[in-house]
């Protein structure tokens, strides 16, 4: 029940900037697929544009069968995409718990009043947090977590919405090796249960190892798209990173 | 840290004390039968009711209303037409009152919540005049600026503030249920991240514009039960009595002085300032009162903002816990984790 | 509505209009750098126009030399205020920022009724009545001078962000703080600027308003309800939609006034300040984006 994210020459300008321009890609089922690109190429944009959070100027997107264009970021959620953000966003003045109950889906008129976090949801954030190995933090304040905690609290939480698909940006920067290797780890293990990925990530090692297909994008255009190898071995590619 | 989330979410009920307060001020009117003292607590009783609901929105969710006395003023003139035209008493109407006050509320959400910004702000600040304008205006319904009169209670003169007492006494209770279990809820939970980051709320799934319309719904039910009430303790409601600008500075000053988004913050609040206000009004020449109280609320907004925009509660438990106020991460636990994942 | 009555309804609204425009010019300026609605705008305005109240009835001045004399007193009080508490307060937290001009509004406004009290107030000067005949049209002589000191007043400040090296600056701060900062504009010191130079704005507008209408402590009220009117059509932040929203909503209140009653003319600015933020919350002029990283 896992579903194709089809992106259809997506547009999107800020006054004069061009950041996405005529963006057409395509994430199947079941893949880790990457999104790389030298800085200011536009793949926080075109992840903006997927979630909601901007508006195309042009182009559709769909997510199976699913037209994305126009929804707010909440609806896009309960469609089965989730997040993480290049800066990480958690909510530093609640408790690790807390932040892995505020995706679950709510607000029916019973948990207007019932209490927060109570039976099975809870089970699954403890779950959550256990495989990331974070379940000792769960009544800390989030605020107090480590760089790399915290990035990982994102990645859990993400993962409270239980989404099909899982677009990550940058989950590696910041990182240290060891903490890069864990999230390899993670992410292979989800993968294998069917979760679909697409990755933005500058560390090109992380990329090398772990994805595939990789997309490159360069001023808001696709340029190549294959396998990893394929992808480094093009000249296009060179260019776009080593040109300007 | 700990106490903070028990205080935040209701803890002290589970101690009792709470509820030994209630005992004791239910039996004040038959304890302490002077009028003075009954209405000094039934007004107390109504702005601590009215903060509460106010810190539903502007303590949980963190926008602020600037316009909740539109609310109760239009609250205070639906009760009494109610009252002058189909006879319907006060007491068995005012929460059908504060009911239309949040569909109303419902509808200004609707109108300044879909998107963030300054909207809101815009929306209640000017609300408020709207609302009085249109009860000046529609003269024929209302009595424009000669107000309206209502029926008196069939009681005698010196029972009559009981029953306000008790009512007002009611809805500071509600106040309070209602706002420990929205803390203690999901909806509760949702408004919070909204406060904290709006933009990740809904990258998480949050309904951000359905939850806060229904924040702000909640929150001007209280406004608008009061303001039925008050009519009937007047027995007289005209716009500038109804839409008292002082109204809604009180609900601000005293949410942030007891502390925002914390259900006993605007109890405090309300318990300390009120009874205050009241005895230093008594204390200036009533010729320039009005205007002198007036310039002193918002020196005292002015003050609370710049040095106690924590509010009492939080700065207290800040200080008890010592706490740096930036949050650090813990390092040394963090360490043993990332080496043994 | 008769053709002659709609041309003075016409000639009515653009006179006031453009009053209006100079009210909101400064409101639309400080939200544009600070992203802050201030609130005791219109609270300022009607403080000037007391003080101008004032030096009339007790020393003679007249309103339009008092216009002149305000303009650096309220710029050098604008700048004070942003710099001594607004600025650190809005690099923290907008909310807060916002309830404190809700607190200066109430302390202008309980002030004022202490010094002056609370009964309806003008300025009425010799020529204060004064009016003449344009064809078939009715010209007050009040409402054109406050138009053309407004006119003169607007266009000095669109010189100033066109063609200055600080209006430049100040343009780049209201369009991108960040990448502002980043091109080594010094933003805090635009910010306190402008803040100064939109109260010296308001308290230009005072004897202006003082001269064409009547007030009291609490009038600020409707005021600020119809300067956010007209900045929210306008869009927030945007001058030139300030200017068009003001004409705009200066001749429809004219109208209203004329066809409908006097009493609902106020009315017609919160007809479109709600109607535009349902339909297109960033006005005619405006932008908006959702905020994200
Ligand atoms: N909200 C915005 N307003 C104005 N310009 C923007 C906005 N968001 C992005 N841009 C511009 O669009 C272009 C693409 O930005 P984007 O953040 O998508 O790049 P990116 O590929 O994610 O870069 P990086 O690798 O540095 O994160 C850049 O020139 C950026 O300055
Ligand atoms: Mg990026």
């Amino acid at each position: 029940m896992t579903k194709d994210l089809a992106v259809h020459s997506v547009a999107k300008s800020f006054g004069g900037v061009t950041a996405l321009a005529e963006c057409s890609l395509e994430v199947r089922a079941g893949s880790i697929t990457a999104l790389i690109g030298p800085n200011g190429s536009g793949k926080t944009t075109l992840f903006n544009c997927v979630t909601g959070f901007y508006r195309p100027d042009q182009g559709e997107m769909r997510f199976g069968e699913t037209v994305l264009t126009g929804l707010r970021p909440n609806q896009i959620v309960h469609l089965g995409i989730a997040r993480t953000f290049q800066i990480t966003r958690i909510f530093k003045n609640m408790t690790v718990l807390e932040n892995m109950i505020v995706p679950v889906r709510q607000l029916g008129l019973r948990t207007l009043f019932t209490a927060g976090i109570k039976g099975h949801e809870r089970e699954r954030a403890e779950g959550l947090l256990e495989f990331f190995g974070i379940a000792f933090l769960r009544d800390e304040m989030a605020g107090r977590l480590s760089f790399g905690q915290q990035k990982l609290l994102e990645l859990a939480a993400a993962l409270m919405a239980e989404p099909t698909l899982l677009m990550l940006d940058e989950p590696a920067g910041g990182l240290n090796p060891v903490m890069i290797d864990r999230l390899t780890g993670y992410i292979r293990e989800l993968n294998a249960d069917g979760m679909t990925f697409l990755i933005i990530e500058h560390n090109m090692g992380f990329v090398m190892q772990l994805c595939e297909p990789v997309i490159v994008i360069h001023r808001g255009r696709v340029i190549a798209r294959g396998t990893p190898a394929a992808v480094r071995a093009n000249p296009a590619v060179l260019d776009a990173y080593l040109g300007d | 840290m700990r106490l903070e989330r028990r205080l935040g979410q209701g803890w002290p009920l589970r101690r009792g004390w709470p509820w030994a307060g209630l005992v004791l001020l239910l039996l004040v009117p038959l304890v302490l039968p002077e009028g003075f003292y009954l209405d000094l607590l039934m007004f107390t009783f109504m702005y601590a009711a009215m903060s509460v609901g106010w810190d539903i929105m502007g303590g949980y969710a963190g926008y602020v209303s600037l316009g909740h006395v539109g609310f109760f003023g239009l609250g205070s003139y639906a009760a009494a037409l109610l009252l002058v035209h189909l006879g319907l008493p006060v007491f068995i109407t005012a929460p059908l009152v504060g009911l239309m006050a949040s569909l109303l509320g419902a509808g200004l959400g609707f109108i300044s919540l879909r998107t963030r910004g300054p909207a809101f702000v815009i929306v209640t600040l000017t609300f408020t005049y709207v609302a009085q304008l249109l009860m000046l205006d529609l003269k024929s319904v209302t009595g424009g600026s000669q107000g309206l009169f209502l029926p008196l209670l069939d009681l005698p003169a010196n029972l009559v503030i009981v029953p306000f007492y008790y009512g007002m006494l009611a809805l500071l209770v509600i106040a309070i249920l209602v706002s420990i279990a929205i803390r203690r809820s999901k909806f509760g939970l949702g408004l919070i991240a909204i406060r904290e980051d709006e933009g990740k709320a809904e990258a998480s799934g949050v309904n951000t514009s359905l939850y806060k319309i229904l924040a702000f719904a909640i929150s001007v039910w209280f406004a608008g039960t009061a303001g039925a009430l008050h009519a009937q303790y007047l027995n007289y409601v005209d716009p500038d009595l109804a839409f008292e600008l002082i109204i809604t500075l009180n609900l601000i000053i005293m949410s942030l002085f007891g502390s925002r988004g914390i259900v006993w913050g605007p109890v405090l609040g309300a318990f300390i300032l009120y009874p205050l206000s009241a005895y230093l009004v008594f204390l200036v020449p009533s010729r320039v009162a009005g205007q002198v109280h007036l310039a002193a609320l918002g020196i005292v907004l002015v003050l609370v903002v710049m040095f106690l925009p924590d509010g009492l509660i939080r700065s207290y438990q800040g200080w008890r816990t010592k706490r740096p106020k930036d949050a650090r991460p813990l390092e040394a636990r963090a360490s043993i984790v990332e080496t043994t994942g | 509505m008769s053709p002659g009555l709609f041309a003075q309804s016409l000639v009515l609204g653009v006179l006031t209009g453009g009053m209006y425009a100079l009210m909101a010019a400064g409101l639309t300026l400080i939200f544009g750098v600070m992203k802050v609605i201030n609130v005791a705008h219109a609270a300022m305005i009607v403080m000037g126009a007391y003080l101008s109240l004032t030096l009339f009835r007790h020393l003679g001045i007249d309103p339009l030399v008092s216009v002149v004399l305000l303009v650096p007193v309220f710029l050098g009080l604008g700048a004070l205020v942003q710099w001594g508490v607004v600025n650190r307060l809005a690099e923290r937290d907008i909310t807060l920022t916002v309830l404190m001009t809700f607190g200066f509004a109430i302390i202008l406004e309980g002030l004022q009724g202490a010094i002056w009290t609370s009964s309806y107030q003008g300025i009425k000067t010799a020529y204060s009545l004064e009016s003449f005949r344009l064809f078939t049209l009715y010209v007050p002589v009040v409402r054109l001078i406050s138009a053309g000191v407004s006119l003169v007043l607007l266009a000095g400040l669109y010189v100033m962000l066109t063609f200055t090296s600080l209006g430049r600056a100040i343009r780049a701060t209201i369009q991108n703080r960040t990448a502002a900062q980043l091109v080594g504009v010094n933003v805090r010191l635009v910010t306190t600027i402008s803040f100064a130079i939109g109260i010296a704005i308001a308290g230009a507008a005072g004897p202006l308003l003082g001269m064409l209408f009547t007030f009291y402590p609490a009038t600020h009220w409707l005021w600020i309800g119809k300067l956010l009117a007209i900045v929210v059509l306008g869009g927030l932040g945007s001058l030139r939609g300030a200017f068009v929203a003001a004409m705009l909503l200066g001749i429809a209140e004219q109208v209203t006034s004329v066809t409908i009653a006097l009493d609902w003319a106020p009315m017609i600015f919160y007809v479109f300040l709600f109607g535009v933020l349902v339909v297109r919350p960033q006005g005619l002029f405006g932008t908006v984006e959702r905020q994200s990283l």
